[in-house]
């Protein structure tokens, strides 16, 4: 745990919401993140993020203080973004390109803007099942047990999850003209 | 395009999309701070009702206070007891000062997690460092202690002061 991290949730436990505040400070960037990757829009992700803390709170009683609280968030991030998924079926087609500010070769810049764009277009076609592992995995960081243990799901699906939704990206890249070696 | 680079453009692409649009998380502590009741609703006293109903209907008194305490919420609100939400634990002891560091088990956990111990009744007025013991082996002070010593072994004790008899703390 971060420093002063149980404090903050023993604190938040007692009812204090301005520890709550703190602990919303220190992972909403994760949070919003790990939405926004399964979603694929921002206003949604917002929502989600909002609705992930909230309901973290109101369960906060339920998380293991042994354990990392981090997996346990991101669990219930997952939740959020799948409940809304599954309640208003959406999948959202891309609308915003962020910008890269990366100096260098403006040529080699586009093309590079170009590649990371279609890999989002990639992974906004895969479903669900595929994108949350995905996004866990390549954007928290969690390894295969943390994303079994939010996800609830068996170790080996993670994995099977994971490999099936690299082939997945892999086959769409290829149909976008993107050459890729395994 | 092989797989170590796109698993790192993965990572990349997931990030940099994520920084673009963080501006619109930029005040959310503020808005759930906002949005939560000032004093959480905790299943601590909902519990702790619940439980003293329970006991009203059932005991009688005949049960008595072992009774009493453990079927009804713990009594964090009484000065005189320590208390620490801790739901997963096997056992928590206090450890402090006024027990000459030998750590005492607390009751508990009531319905809500709380682990409490009521200060034995002899204790002297004076300053009291503790901390409690979780499952044999966790140090884990104490979140409601207004005060802390950080110990040359690197642990965090709680200090609670007892005022003279009659004195507030």
């Amino acid at each position: 745990m971060g420093e002063g991290e149980l404090e903050l949730i023993q604190r938040a436990l007692h009812g204090d919401v301005d520890a709550w505040g703190e602990i919303v400070r220190r992972y909403k960037d994760a949070v919003f993140g790990i939405a926004l990757g399964i979603l694929g829009n921002p206003a949604d992700a917002e929502d989600a993020a909002h609705d992930a803390f909230i309901r973290a709170y109101e369960g906060l009683h339920t998380f293991h203080l042994e354990k990392r609280f981090s997996t346990w968030i991101f669990a219930v991030t997952a939740n959020v973004c799948k409940n809304k998924l599954r309640r208003e079926r959406l999948f959202a087609p891309l609308k915003y390109i962020s910008k890269l500010t990366k100096g260098g070769d403006p040529a080699q810049q586009l093309a590079h803007e170009e590649r990371t764009r279609t890999i989002r277009e990639a992974i906004e076609q895969l479903k669900p099942a595929y994108k949350m592992p995905l996004v866990l995995r390549y954007y928290a960081d969690l390894d295969y047990k943390e994303i079994a243990e939010a996800l609830g799901l068996p170790e080996g699906t993670v994995k099977t999850r994971l490999h099936r939704a690299k082939a997945e990206l892999k086959r769409i890249l290829e149909q976008k003209g993107v050459a890729y070696h395994a | 395009m092989h797989e170590q680079e796109l698993e790192a453009l993965l990572k990349e692409t997931l990030t940099q999309y994520a920084k673009a649009h963080r501006d619109r998380i930029a005040d959310l502590e503020y808005e759930i701070i906002e949005e939560l009741p000032e004093s959480r609703s905790s299943p601590l006293w909902r519990w702790g009702l619940v439980g003293a109903g329970a006991v009203a209907v059932a005991a009688v008194f005949a049960l008595g206070l072992w009774v009493g305490w453990n079927l009804s919420g713990a009594p964090c609100h009484d000065p005189q007891v320590l208390c620490l939400v801790y739901p997963n634990a096997k056992s928590v002891s206090v450890a402090s000062q006024f027990t000459l560091w030998e750590p005492i088990p607390m009751n508990g956990p009531d319905r809500s997690g709380v682990w409490w111990i009521r200060l034995p009744h002899d204790i002297k007025p004076g300053r009291y460092e503790y901390g409690f013991i979780v499952d044999g082996e966790r140090w884990v002070y104490d979140p409601r202690a207004t005060e802390f010593v950080h110990t040359f072994d690197d642990k965090i004790n709680s200090v609670l002061y007892i005022a003279p008899r009659g004195e507030q703390p």
